[in-house]
């Protein structure tokens, strides 16, 4: 049988799926939507009162994981510490705000993995397997290509090396690998025994979300792109490897040394 | 620009204007942190199994939010003092 045929035979039916799961399934889309809600309010609206829409949630979250068991509320809380985060550290240079507001979350994903019991998604030494380094180099060339039709604005002024090498790393760290391991590794990851390969574009559908605020559609649109691609590649080679590496060297490349380069 | 970074958080950290806001949102996040914290010691005395255990588990929230509120916090401190 052949991969596709094997996946397509794999993949359940939306129907199937919610079978059984029906109530939880409402309850985690309805948070879903407010948390989709705050992020356009603090896109297009004001950032405090998204960040008071955040809090409600999220404690609002924590206390209903807490009450059930059920993973996808306590991974959904990352997506509204994440926009608190970003908007209680606001720092008026890229880098240092990449750093410090990064920090907090990047702890939080890798607290929640080992918390909601995905201990696979912090394996990221597994991008020595062929089918993740090579996913990850594909991302370099993407970059070239995209950043003359996206035309971004670079991150930095400072051209020199150094500056570009030292900003290249913060931001594939913490724009890059730490989104993969929030959208893909903890949420995919937690939504998957629910929806099954549906859980890709739940994912997906957050992440584009909290891409609203980025200032260009097309940009929105191409990582919205991007990560329903990285959360297909995620759910058929179950590694999040690639895809992190991947994202993370996308965002270095369209966002520091493309922009220096081109 | 990216999930954590966007045009709205960029000019928050625009010294100016929005050093209202921020201080606004610094404010939130400490409420959160409050409540998470109150959830857990609650958490502690009152429930046994599995909920026990999740209670246990919001440390993934609770140590980065309390990450936040240095970096809020701190500054305000400091610039008290100097």
């Amino acid at each position: 049988m052949s991969d596709r045929a094997a996946l397509s035979s794999e993949a359940p039916r939306l129907s199937e799926t919610l079978a059984g799961t029906r109530p939880t399934l409402v309850i985690a889309g309805a948070y879903a939507v407010v948390i989709v809600a705050a992020e356009a309010v603090a896109a297009f609206v004001a950032p405090v009162p998204a960040a008071t829409i955040d809090a409600i949630v999220l404690t609002a979250l924590l206390g209903h994981y807490v009450a059930s068991g059920t993973r996808v509320y306590a991974a959904l809380a990352l997506v509204p510490l994440l926009r608190m985060t970003s908007i209680a550290v606001a720092a008026a240079q890229p880098l240092s705000f990449y750093f410090v507001g990064g920090i907090p979350v990047l702890l939080a994903a890798v607290l929640a993995a080992d918390a909601l019991d995905l201990p696979g998604v912090l394996r990221l030494d597994q991008i020595r397997l062929r089918s993740q380094w090579h996913v990850a180099l594909g991302a370099v060339a993407l970059g070239g290509f995209a950043t003359p039709l996206l035309g971004l604005d670079p991150l930095i002024g400072d051209r020199s090396l150094p500056a570009v090498v030292g900003a290249a790393v913060i931001v594939f760290a913490f724009a890059g690998v730490l989104e993969e391991l929030v959208f893909r590794g903890i949420l995919q990851g937690a939504s998957a025994p629910l929806l099954g390969a549906w859980s890709i574009p739940a994912a997906n559908g957050l992440f584009a979300a909290t891409y609203l605020g980025c200032g260009s559609a097309a940009y929105g649109a191409f990582m919205a792109a991007f990560g329903l691609a990285c959360g297909w590649w995620v759910n058929r080679t179950r590694s999040l490897a690639g895809a992190a590496v991947a994202h993370g060297l996308l965002a270095a490349g369209l966002l520091v040394v493309w922009p220096v380069l081109l | 620009m990216s999930s954590l970074l966007t045009e709205s958080t960029r000019a928050l950290g625009l010294p100016g204007d929005a050093d209202q806001a921020r201080v606004t949102a610094g404010i939130v996040v400490i409420a959160a942190l409050l409540v998470v914290l109150v959830l857990r010691e609650a958490g502690r005395a009152e429930l046994s199994g599995g909920r026990a255990d999740r209670v246990e588990h919001l440390r993934f929230v609770a140590l980065p939010l309390t990450l936040v509120f240095a970096d809020v916090v701190i500054p305000r401190i400091l610039a008290l003092l100097t």
